[in-house]
């Protein structure tokens, strides 16, 4: 067991926008739907899990507005489905993230105050579902292609998975990058479990698969173009 | 001489390093022996003739910048 500190968030990204810089506080909130099931005769409420869930994200920051920053990611976005992920144990291969998809920017607010930087803060309301999952390839530059290391998960899972894909920065001559989840039984032969779209520039995606999650899982890419180089994260959550 | 394979890939088998031993819907020549039992049980690959298995694969969002 470790404890965590602002200094081990690794990433806050939204649909490949880095606002990590720019950013203050986050707040990830999952709430179950409770409903009251006592009835006449009883002397204390009773609640009932629904079986339903949900989820909502809220960051606080800086107002910035860099091509590539918070301003930019957020603003007149408030009803766009964006795929949000962060990285709450630092920014390194095997640790922790977070995904949200169908992430609706709820509220953007800006505050003007006097003797102060603008502020700006955002608040999502996932429509889906969230994940936590394990990074496969940590927020990082890739000038060529390659495979991640080994996941170990000591066993197969069997109710699917889903894996994420942030591209924050791309450069060289038409780059192309297709990224891609592979999964094993015995860490010598693997299978592509999930391929992402071809990505040319900045994006995200999260794509699902369903059934065996063989024990090893890892993360390859393979880039086109001329002097390709991206900067991406890969995460993968077993379901 | 490499035995012709009684399977065909249904997902692209590769190694650990990413070079491909089968490609999708190509006979499964290349690939280990001892993998191929485990590579059925998850539904990478199927026995040649045998009625094509689903996958699911949702695209649950993304976005272009």
């Amino acid at each position: 067991m470790a404890k965590y500190g602002s200094n081990d968030v690794g990433f806050l990204l939204i649909d490949g926008f880095n606002v990590t810089g720019v950013s203050t506080s986050l707040t990830d909130t999952t709430t179950a739907t409770l409903e009251e099931t006592h009835g006449l005769g009883d002397s204390w409420v009773e609640h009932t899990a629904t079986g339903l869930r949900s989820a909502t994200l809220a960051a606080d920051g800086f107002y910035d507005d860099a091509s590539d920053s918070a301003n930019e990611a957020l603003a007149e976005n408030e009803a766009t489905s964006r795929v949000v992920c962060y990285g709450y144990e630092g920014n390194t291969i095997h640790k922790g993230m977070v995904g949200h998809s169908g992430a609706f920017g709820g509220s953007y607010t800006r505050t003007a105050s006097r003797n102060e930087l603008h502020k700006a803060s955002a608040t999502w309301t996932v429509t889906g579902q969230k994940d936590d999952a394990m990074i496969l390839h940590a927020l990082g530059s890739e000038s060529a292609s390659g495979t991640g290391s080994v996941a170990n998960n000591d066993a197969s899972s069997s109710d699917g998975g889903a894996a994420y894909l942030q591209v924050t920065v791309k450069s060289g001559t038409t780059p192309t990058l297709d990224a891609k989840v592979r999964d094993s039984a015995d860490n010598s032969t693997y299978a592509d479990l999930i391929s992402f779209t071809q990505a040319t520039g900045v994006t995200a995606e999260r794509k699902t698969v369903s059934g065996t999650v063989n024990q090893y899982t890892l993360a390859s890419w393979t880039h086109g173009g001329t002097a390709p180089e991206f900067t991406f994260l890969i995460g993968f959550a077993r379901a | 001489m490499e035995e012709p394979s009684e399977f065909v890939a249904v997902r692209r088998i590769s190694t650990r390093d990413d070079e491909t031993l089968a490609a999708v819907g190509e006979a499964c020549d290349r690939v280990p022996a001892e993998a191929l039992e485990w590579l059925e049980e998850s539904g990478a690959i199927q026995a040649i003739g045998a009625e094509p298995g689903v996958i699911e694969r949702d695209d649950d969002g993304g976005a272009d910048g």
